[in-house]
């Protein structure tokens, strides 16, 4: 019989809070779509995304992270040659050229790709020694990937990349003066990113002052606060989530933050922000334990950092703290590749946990 | 200190900087849904709130007999909010064209007139998907005084201009005639357009009485007379 320390283990926690998040995603995208002509179309299209992510996230928790180890770079450029193809072969939506089109889906290699950037990325921490040299290989890897995002241009990934660099460097053991350098090289490109976009700088003007331009630049982050607003304690009843459905723009998948709190209020919001501290603290124990390699303790952190840096981005964007970035929220926004990304790192980082005692993550898991 | 402790450490300090970024959107969140929540519903309703009247159903007037003689009918006309100088496209016309086969639909741009007066339920029922889906129409209803057929009749009832009696009857008994206008609010989309499930009557109409002549219809046009 399964002891009850092993139904509450951290593999089981985690696995648990992704489905549950699935589950709070669909009801934000059924909210959201309560008045559109289709309102099931999105719907039930997140929930076979759902499926395949969970089916995906089992699978790579299955193959033991040796495996994964000893993949990375070819995983690495398969899709950072997708990234390179994308703005030749790529679709454009919403002035984004950042999707393949295959029939009725579509596919983002920057979301997709991400658990074999990290994988490299913390390949790249381990087997080079630290220093100068470290650095330069890291800064590098992270350069070449972010090019042909940047390209795009998708800036609000490329943001999190970049923030997730710094903390999974800073993770790695960084020195001090070496964060310094790169927060500076950050600051300056944010900045001529700025000067050379003038729509980035117009957001951030609409974010510092959207009543200069209620109707244009400022819109966005007005609307975020009105439909938090409408939100109250416990959100208005599923189906009456009006500003979601009449202001918002994207409100099923770059404002999902603000229409879950329309939807279910501050009350009911609470329940997928405890999901994810418990999956983050989850990840957090499971890079603390004794025995890790190094890489594997490094990628189950940098996972947590991924999701929980796009959380607090996502919500922060949603709730007019920071300006638009178009990100999408882990496990609720609508998108297939999103959520296949965020499955397949966790997949991933549970068959790193496992990697100490010769087990997958997945055998470890209480089914 | 070690690899493994420098690593415990640091993750530390990161999961106590997520918790500091969280507790501030935590307290960003309470501060928009409710404590400044007021604040914001105002500027809300400033953006997507509407408010109208309806219009009180105006009583009959009618002869000692209780024969009707003046009294309102409500009909639908057909309305494009097309701005002057546009046009529908070839879809938009095609599709309308299924709906009304029989005609062909004078585009006059600036509101200048209804596409179609007196739309039939039937019509009516075809016509509000389209709405929703974009087409650049509106039905807007419209309530018109008809008096029996008789000049003389006619001539007595008199006028009603913007809800008020004018002239003759309508005038003399415009105060008992009119009632009270009810009033509703309904919020706007984005398109302007209104979404359904938000209509809420704030205050119902009071329709207006009927008002029994003391004469008869035949005898009518002997009162014009006099």
């Amino acid at each position: 019989m399964r002891s009850v320390s092993d139904m509450f283990s951290c593999e089981n926690r985690a696995a648990v809070c992704t489905f549950l998040l699935g589950l709070c995603g669909l009801l934000t995208i059924a909210s959201s779509q309560s008045a559109a002509d289709r309102p099931l179309h999105l719907v039930l299209r997140q929930l076979a995304f759902l499926a395949v992510g969970l089916a995906l996230m089992a699978a790579t928790a299955r193959i033991r992270f040796d495996f994964w180890k000893k993949h990375t770079p070819e995983l690495f450029f398969l899709f950072w040659l997708l990234l390179l193809l994308l703005p030749f072969f790529g679709s454009r939506i919403n002035g984004m050229r950042g999707w393949f089109r295959i029939g009725p889906l579509s596919f983002q290699p920057s979301e997709c790709g991400r658990p074999f950037f990290l994988l490299a990325l913390v390949s790249v921490f381990c087997g080079v020694p630290a220093g100068m040299k470290r650095l330069a290989a890291s800064g590098l890897l992270t350069a070449l990937w972010l090019t042909p995002i940047c390209l795009q241009p998708d800036f609000g990934t490329v943001m999190i990349y970049a923030l997730a660099f710094l903390v999974i460097y800073f993770l790695s053991g960084a020195p001090w003066k070496h964060l310094l350098l790169l927060a500076t090289g950050a600051c300056v490109s944010a900045a001529s990113i700025v000067v050379a976009h003038p729509y980035v700088l117009k957001r951030f003007s609409g974010f510092l002052f959207p009543e200069r331009d209620p109707m244009g630049s400022g819109w966005h982050v007005r609307q975020f606060e009105l439909a938090a607003a409408r939100g109250h304690w416990f959100g208005s009843k599923l189906g009456s989530a009006v500003w979601s459905n009449a202001y918002l723009p994207f409100s099923y998948n770059d404002s999902a933050g603000a229409t879950l709190i329309e939807t279910l209020g501050l009350a009911g919001a609470a329940v997928p922000a405890l999901l994810f501290i418990v999956l983050l603290l989850a990840l957090h124990r499971l890079a603390g334990r004794p025995g890790l390699s190094g890489t594997a303790r490094l990628f189950i952190a940098g996972t947590a950092v991924f999701l929980g840096l796009q959380v607090l981005v996502h919500m922060g964007v949603n709730l007019a703290l920071l300006p638009p970035s178009g990100l999408v929220l882990p496990f609720i926004s609508y998108g297939g590749s999103s959520l296949a990304g965020c499955c397949a790192m966790l997949g991933i980082a549970l068959s790193a946990s496992g990697e100490n005692d010769g087990k997958t993550g997945s055998s470890t898991l209480a089914t | 200190m070690g690899e493994q402790e420098l690593f415990r450490a640091r993750s530390r300090a990161a999961v106590t900087m997520f918790f500091i970024f969280f507790s501030l959107i935590a307290l960003r969140a309470l501060q928009l849904a409710v404590i400044s929540r007021e604040r914001f519903l105002r500027a809300g309703e400033k953006i997507a709130l509407k408010r109208g009247l309806l219009a009180a159903r105006r009583g009959r007037i009618m002869d000692k007999n209780k024969v009707p003689l003046v009294w309102s009918e409500r009909h639908f006309e057909l309305w494009t909010t097309l701005s002057p100088g546009a046009d529908l496209t070839q879809n938009q016309r095609r599709t309308l064209q299924k709906i009304f086969p029989a005609e062909t639909l004078p585009i006059l741009p600036g509101n200048a007139a209804p596409l179609r007066f007196r739309l039939t339920e039937k019509e009516i029922e075809q016509i509000e998907p389209l709405i929703r889906r974009g087409f650049p129409l509106k039905i807007r209803s419209k309530t018109t005084r008809v008096t029996v057929d008789s000049p003389k009749v006619r001539t007595l009832a008199g006028v009603v201009r913007n809800g008020s009696g004018v002239s003759g009857w309508e005038r003399q008994y415009d105060f008992r005639l009119r009632g009270r206008d009810g009033a509703y609010q309904v919020m706007l989309d984005r398109r302007r357009k209104w979404i359904d499930a938000t209509w809420k009557m704030t205050r119902p109409p009071v329709a207006g009485e009927d008002v029994v002549l003391p004469i008869e219809l035949e005898h009518a046009e002997e009162t014009a007379k006099k």
